[in-house]
Order: C-alpha cells, then structure tokens, then sequence
C-alpha cells in the first residue's frame, strides 16, 4: 500500500515537471540527470586530464609529434626530427636543424591540448538525455557523432598551429609573438566549431543548462 | 470580360489570360515558370503560390562573420608586432585579453541581439536582455575574480598553503610521485573555456527567448 502510494507520488512528480519545447523538439530532464551532469562531468574532465599525463599515455605525444614533422617535412621541407625518450619519463620532442633559435621543442601535454580534450570528453560523455522526444539509440548515436567530429577537428586544428607556429619561428619570429598570435587564433576558431557542432548535434547540453535554471527560477518564484 | 481576359487580384484591371504579371500594376498573376525568367521579364519578390515555404535554417552567419573578422584583426596584429610596431606597455597578452573579453564580444553580443531583435520586430528587449549577459560576463569573468584576488589573496595564499600541506600530509608519497609531472596548464584553457561560455550564454539567451514566444502565444 505504501509502495503504491511512494509510486503514485513519484509519477505525479515526473509528470509535473516542466517541458521544454524548443526547435519542434521536447525536452525533460530528472533531477539525478542533471546532478550526475554538472557534478560529475568536472571531475571526470579533471580524472581525463590527470590520465592523460600518464606515461603509459606519451604514446598519445609521440604519435601527435610524428605526424607534426612529417607534415612539417611534407609542407615546408624542414628535415625536422622526432626526440623520443623511451625510458624516462620526459615528453617527446621535435628538432628542427638550422635553426635561428634553439630549435627544440617539448610536445607537452598542454601542446597537443590535452586540456580541451579533457573538456571535450568529459562534457559529452556525460549530456543527459531527454526523457520524452528521442530514443536512446539515436541520442548515444549523436553522441558518438559529435565527439568523434570535434575531437578529430581540433586535433587537427591544433596540429597545424602548431605546423605553423614551428614555421614561423623557424623564419625568425619570435616565439612568445606568434605563439600568443596563434593560440587566440586557434582557440576562437575552436570554441566556435565545438558551439556550432554542439547545437547542431547535441543540443541537449544547453537545454539541460537551460532547463535547470527553469527549475531554479519556479523554486525560486 | 471575354473569356480570355481575368481581373487583376490588385489593381482590379482586366488583363489578357496568359499573362503572368499585370500588365498595369507588375502584380503577379499566376505562378512564375519553374525554367528563369527572361532578361527582360520583370521580377517580383512574391514567391509563387505553389511554391512549398522552406523551413528557415539558424545559420549564424553573422556570428560566422564576426569571428572571421576577429580572426583577421588579430592576424593584422600580428604582423604589425612582428614588424616592429610597439605597444604602450610590455604586456601583451593583457591588451589581448581586454581587447577580447571587453570590447570584441561585447559588441558581438550587442550586434547578435539586436539582428536577433530586428528580426523578430521585437521592441529592444533583446538589447536590455544582452545589456544584463554583457554585465554578467564582464562581472564574473573579470570582475569577481579581479575583486576576490585583490582582497582576499593574502588569505587564500595562507588558506592554499594549509591545504596543499594538509593534502601533502594526507596523500602518501606514491601518489603524488604518480602526478610529479602534470602540468597544470596556464591560460590557454581559460580562453577556450570562455569562449565557450559565452556562446553557450548566447545560445541559451535564444532558448529562451524561443520559450517566451512559444509560452506567449499559447
């Protein structure tokens, strides 16, 4: 009788909460949803971040290195070299011969932003989906979408302003200048392109943002 | 009226039958060939009437554009640095960041409002709602911080220096030699970060704009 009457309350509470319609879709989001969301995905960012500077990981840099020279190579025929440290626990490094400067790079994890993929990841894995409107299938299937499009979009990004910023440095300029040139550069063109995938794909992010201030706001009022 | 005349819709002339405009008005009087029109033909801007209505596409174009011309501005910049051009103060990065987070996206966000406004026929209140995203952007963003940083670093420098020992104290030495080398990283993910805050801000802003109409004219 009691569990009866805990399920009935429980369905009216689903029941009376709000709906978002917005773009000829329907929103609704449960509370454990959005709290899994906006306390869990921090951490999660911040436990990718802290893997993803574990040696067993440098695989990650020496591959993003390799694939810097080769088409360092390929682009401007600079005869750059990889440096890699198998036994020790340093970052992979590429070496640019006849160089003005030093002509040494360390491909850090900060480099190959390793903090905008941490970000990235650990948003996506955790959007909450909608209650009423999509079927789950599609909604993983969005998912999977959006993050293998925005991953591979800026590390490919990244990959040449960091093609480029070797490049110029190599010519001459000095690297604080066209590292700060290219990295505002870089991060408009990518906060871009993660918004407008992100609202195309999986809107789901900002409504459930969106949503929860409703909630906030009737609460509130 | 022989049967092969028909009146017009507007200026109520009789006209001959296989005539597509009015031949006194330019109206439209049944629907345009699919093939295009000859040169001479004159065109109208009403859509014929068979012609199925296309759901409008969100596309920011001009948000597209702003950020384009952001990009180009700061591609100037630094080709005027590179060639010797120097700034009133050695910091650098400072002007970048005022130039971007102050007048940049302040106005960009004015400039989405009020297309967004226009193309509603609003009554400005999309400038006023703007005016409170802008406020709170400057606030938190640079405001807040600016403000906590200057009163009360001296106590959370002491309050940090505690936790970190009490961590160090906690945590046994394995573990902090597993993390020994994360970077923690600097700026570059802030700016990202907020960047993509801000559109984020803009995007909800439209969400809710679309369910005050929605809850409007139900």
């Amino acid at each position: 009788m009691n569990i009866n009457k805990n399920s009935t309350k429980r369905n009216e509470y689903i029941q009376n909460r709000p709906i978002l319609q917005l773009n000829n879709k329907t929103y609704k989001f449960s509370n454990s949803q959005l709290a899994t969301f906006f306390i869990v995905s921090p951490i999660l960012c911040i436990s990718i971040y802290l893997f993803l500077g574990l040696r067993m990981n440098y695989w990650i840099y020496e591959f993003t290195s390799t694939f810097i020279s080769f088409l360092l190579n390929l682009l401007f025929n600079l005869n750059s070299q990889v440096i890699i440290y198998p036994e020790q626990d340093i970052f992979p490094s590429i070496f640019i011969p006849n160089h003005p400067f030093d002509g040494i790079y360390a491909i850090t994890i900060n480099c190959i932003a390793g903090h905008i993929f941490s970000f990235i990841i650990g948003i996506i894995l955790l959007v909450p989906s909608s209650k009423v409107g999509s079927s789950k299938k599609e909604f993983v299937w969005r998912k999977i979408k959006v993050l293998v499009i925005s991953t591979s979009g800026i590390f490919l990004l990244n990959v040449f302003r960091i093609i480029f910023l070797l490049y110029f440095n190599f010519k001459g300029i000095p690297f604080e200048i066209i590292h700060e040139s290219l990295f505002f550069l870089s991060a408009v063109i990518g906060a871009l392109f993660f918004v407008i995938i992100l609202e195309h794909w999986l809107p789901e992010l900002f409504v459930s943002i969106y949503y929860l201030y409703r909630l906030i706001y009737s609460k509130v009022q | 009226m022989s049967q092969d005349e028909i009146r017009c819709i507007k200026c109520d002339n009789l006209v001959q039958k296989d005539l597509t405009y009015c031949i006194h008005c330019g109206t439209l009087l049944k629907p345009a060939p699919t093939s295009s029109p000859p040169p001479n033909q004159p065109t109208s801007s009403i859509p014929p009437p068979t012609t199925p209505i296309k759901a409008k596409t969100n596309v920011p174009y001009k948000t597209i554009i702003y950020f384009a011309v952001v990009a180009l501005i700061d591609l100037i910049v630094s080709f005027l640095v590179m060639n010797g051009f120097a700034l009133p103060t050695s910091s650098f990065g400072q002007l970048y960041l005022i130039f971007f987070f102050v007048v940049a996206f302040s106005l960009g966000l004015l400039w989405l409002a009020g297309a967004n406004t226009s193309s509603r026929g609003g009554s400005g209140g999309g400038y006023e709602g703007c005016g409170y995203i802008i406020g709170a952007i400057v606030g938190i963003v640079i405001g807040i911080p600016i403000i906590l940083v200057s009163i009360f670093s001296t106590i959370a420098t002491s309050i940090g220096n505690a936790i970190s020992e009490a961590i160090n104290n906690a945590i046994s030495d394995a573990f902090t030699d597993m993390f020994a080398d994360v970077e923690i990283p600097g700026f570059e993910p802030l700016l990202f970060l907020g960047l993509f805050a801000m559109l984020s801000i803009i995007i909800m802003y439209r969400y809710h704009l679309k369910t005050k109409k929605n809850s409007l004219s139900n």
